[in-house]
């Protein structure tokens, strides 16, 4: 088994990963840049060894000084996460190259599958469904043009290299692909390091769904059924659920076998997911994530396995410790992701101190967050504070239960997306199941709060409180009685 | 005693008496009267016969933050010590032609350039923060007046990017 892991992300999922290797039995390392001192995956680990300035290149993207921190610490394996290096295959081979365990899929695998125009040329080459789509090998507008006038508007503009929404643009008209095509390749550039991007035609109203693939050492490949991650604002997923509710049992198994045919053609090796457009019973190929996903826990929820100790165990060369008749998909699992931004604004960053933090306990509810109350939330990385998944015996008791739950999880100090998120879910067409990427742009395009203000009267009976002292208190300095106002107690009640 | 509280420049006015166990306050609507219990923290319970309310006021920096079951409310304080000028509104944040950053960010496009004309909506800047692009757009037809900001430079929430000249 491993000896001890260092774990090269931050955030909520950084703690995801400590806490499987701890239930192992194994140390861990956090690495932090100057914003994340006191960032809570630097308080969780048993070591932490600082990378450098705030900015994402000069600390969690530098894997020379990631693995010289693994090193320093007496590292044997290191997990990276999402984001960041996780997809990266120079990372992972730098990480073979000095003799460390990659704890994630081969460089040669992510290499194939994570270019996302080589991994469509293989799955051509495996028969797999594709999502009409074309490289410009030139990178020349005029080609992009001809090429998005030949598919037919509206197309994708998509990073080779992307993930999570970043570097990819809907285009409508021909007058703004040039700029689409621009802004793809910085956003890339800067999120990847690769401005290479690529056409795809746009479908109409496509579902998200992806199936969860495990692979280990000894030749075993297995899937474990679906997520559906169709509720997305900007090419970002924000809701996502197990079951489907559009699969019957034989598309479920036809994605199942397809996704394993998928990753077996790169010679998959830990956790995957094999991403799926689907749109009138047809499912497309999208592209393989060869990492830990943001939405694994309503998987683990469904089937009752842990995806992050999985990969621990075949990253030691240990086999599956489970078969394909094993897995089992047992009620219905919803996730939310709770994100540091400000609907009623755009939905801008909102970076800042957490001034209060009250996250929901409750039966069949996990939270995996990053943050704490009197946290601050730097401006220079992903604004994902956390994830809410809920465990219900059908689609309606999950959602019922994460409504509640998105009730009773208040943040003071940022802006969060919640309510948005708790009207998602309380929309019909939501409830019903008639759910599309387009969801948010067609149901909720001009979301305001619906504030429900009949509470303030009490609090201002709480501001009252909290800006004064009972009467008769002594000051510190003399022991004089003094009469309060307003403004001389405050200092009291800085966090 | 009276108190005074804003919220976004809108004043609540509320009269109160606090004896370090019952509460009474005032705030316009009729007297109402609370059994409270500090549990610590900022953290209270209010009691009015026997319903009760769990609510957390907090104190961070220049605003106060209300916690109740249903909301977040967030009060202003005054940002100096005359009470006089108290939530006096600031000229400045609400004159539309002076565009500042959203948030804290780094200018990574530089749309336009001094004398430009640009209509409603068009992009001036890009600022890239949480790695994602924003775009900053004009909020009228106008006259760019001047570019306060470089590509590549770093950006406070607030900071002036461009000053325009609306144009009817």
């Amino acid at each position: 088994m491993i000896k001890k892991i260092l774990v090269a992300n931050r955030g909520e999922i950084a703690l995801r990963i400590m806490r499987a290797a701890r239930e192992l039995d194994i140390p861990t390392v956090a690495v932090y840049s100057e914003a994340d001192t006191q960032a809570l995956h630097v308080r969780l680990a048993d070591e932490a060894v600082l990378l450098g300035p705030p900015p994402a290149t000069e600390s969690y993207l530098v894997i020379e000084k990631i693995i010289d921190a693994a090193r320093q610490t007496g590292c044997d394996a290191i997990h990276p996460g999402y984001g960041f290096l996780a997809e990266n295959a120079d990372f992972a081979a730098a990480v073979e190259d000095s003799g460390l365990i990659f704890i994630g899929p081969s460089a040669k695998s992510i290499r194939k599958l994570g270019n996302k125009l080589q991994a469509r040329r293989m799955m051509t080459d495996a028969a797999l469904p594709i999502v009409p789509g074309c490289e410009i090998k030139s990178g020349r507008i005029s080609d992009f043009i001809a090429a998005a006038a030949q598919m037919g508007y509206p197309v994708l503009v998509k990073a080779a290299a992307g993930g999570g929404g970043k570097g990819m643009r809907i285009v409508e008209q021909e007058a703004d692909l040039k700029d689409a095509v621009e802004g793809a390749r910085r956003e890339a550039k800067g999120a990847f390091g690769d401005e290479t991007v690529y056409l795809e035609k746009f479908l109409s109203r496509p579902r998200h769904i992806e199936i969860q693939v495990m692979a280990d050492a000894h030749g075993n490949i297995l899937h474990l059924f679906e997520r559906e991650c169709s509720i997305q604002r900007r090419h970002q997923k924000i809701i996502e659920e197990t079951p489907s509710t559009a699969l019957i049992p034989r598309l479920r198994q036809e994605m199942g076998k397809a996704a394993v045919a998928a990753v077996q053609a790169a010679d998959y090796l830990s956790a995957g997911t094999v991403e799926f457009l689907f749109e009138n019973g047809k499912f497309y190929f999208l592209e393989v994530n060869t990492r830990i996903q943001v939405e694994h826990p309503v998987t683990e929820f469904v089937t009752g396995f842990d995806l992050v100790k999985e990969q621990i165990r075949i990253a030691s060369g240990m086999p599956l410790s489970f078969q394909q008749k094993d897995i089992n998909q047992r009620g219905h699992a919803t996730e939310c992701r709770i994100y540091a931004e400000d609907p009623q604004n755009g939905f801008l960053p909102s970076a800042g101190r957490v001034v209060y933090l009250e996250e929901p306990t409750g039966a069949n509810l996990r939270i995996d967050s990053g943050i704490y109350s009197g946290c601050e939330v730097p401006v220079y990385y992903d604004p994902i504070l956390s994830k809410v998944i809920t465990y219900g015996r059908d689609r309606n008791e999950s959602t019922d239960r994460m409504i509640l739950a998105l009730k009773q999880y208040r943040v003071a100090g940022i802006k969060t997306n919640i309510r948005f998120l708790i009207d998602c879910l309380q929309h019909d067409e939501y409830r019903k199941g008639n759910i599309f990427t387009g969801f948010i742009d067609q149901y909720l395009p001009d979301w305001r709060e619906q504030r429900d203000d009949s509470d303030s009267e009490l609090a201002l009976a709480a501001a009252v409180l909290a800006t004064s002292s009972p009467v008769g208190v002594s000051s510190e300095r003399g022991g004089d009685t003094v009469q309060p106002t307003p403004w001389n107690t405050l200092g009291a009640w800085e966090l | 005693m009276d108190y005074e509280f804003f919220v976004d420049g809108e004043r609540f006015l509320v009269q109160a008496d606090w004896n370090g166990k019952e509460l009474t306050v005032d705030s316009g609507n009729g007297k109402r009267a609370y059994q409270v219990t500090d549990l610590g923290n900022g953290r209270y319970l209010l009691q009015d016969g026997r319903k009760i309310y769990r609510v957390t006021a907090l104190k961070v920096e220049n605003k106060l933050f209300v916690i109740t079951d249903n909301n977040i409310y967030t009060y202003d304080f005054p940002s100096t010590k005359d009470s006089d000028s108290f939530g006096a509104a600031d000229g400045t944040d609400s004159d539309k032609s002076k565009v500042t950053a959203p948030m804290p960010g780094k200018v990574i496009k530089l749309l336009v350039a001094e004398g430009d004309t640009v209509d409603p909506k068009q992009k001036l800047v890009i600022v890239e923060a949480m790695k994602m692009e924003n775009p900053v757009v004009a909020p009228f037809k106008a006259e760019v007046v001047s570019v306060n900001c470089t590509e590549g430079e770093l950006v406070d929430s607030d900071t002036l990017l461009i000053e325009l000249n609306e144009l009817s």
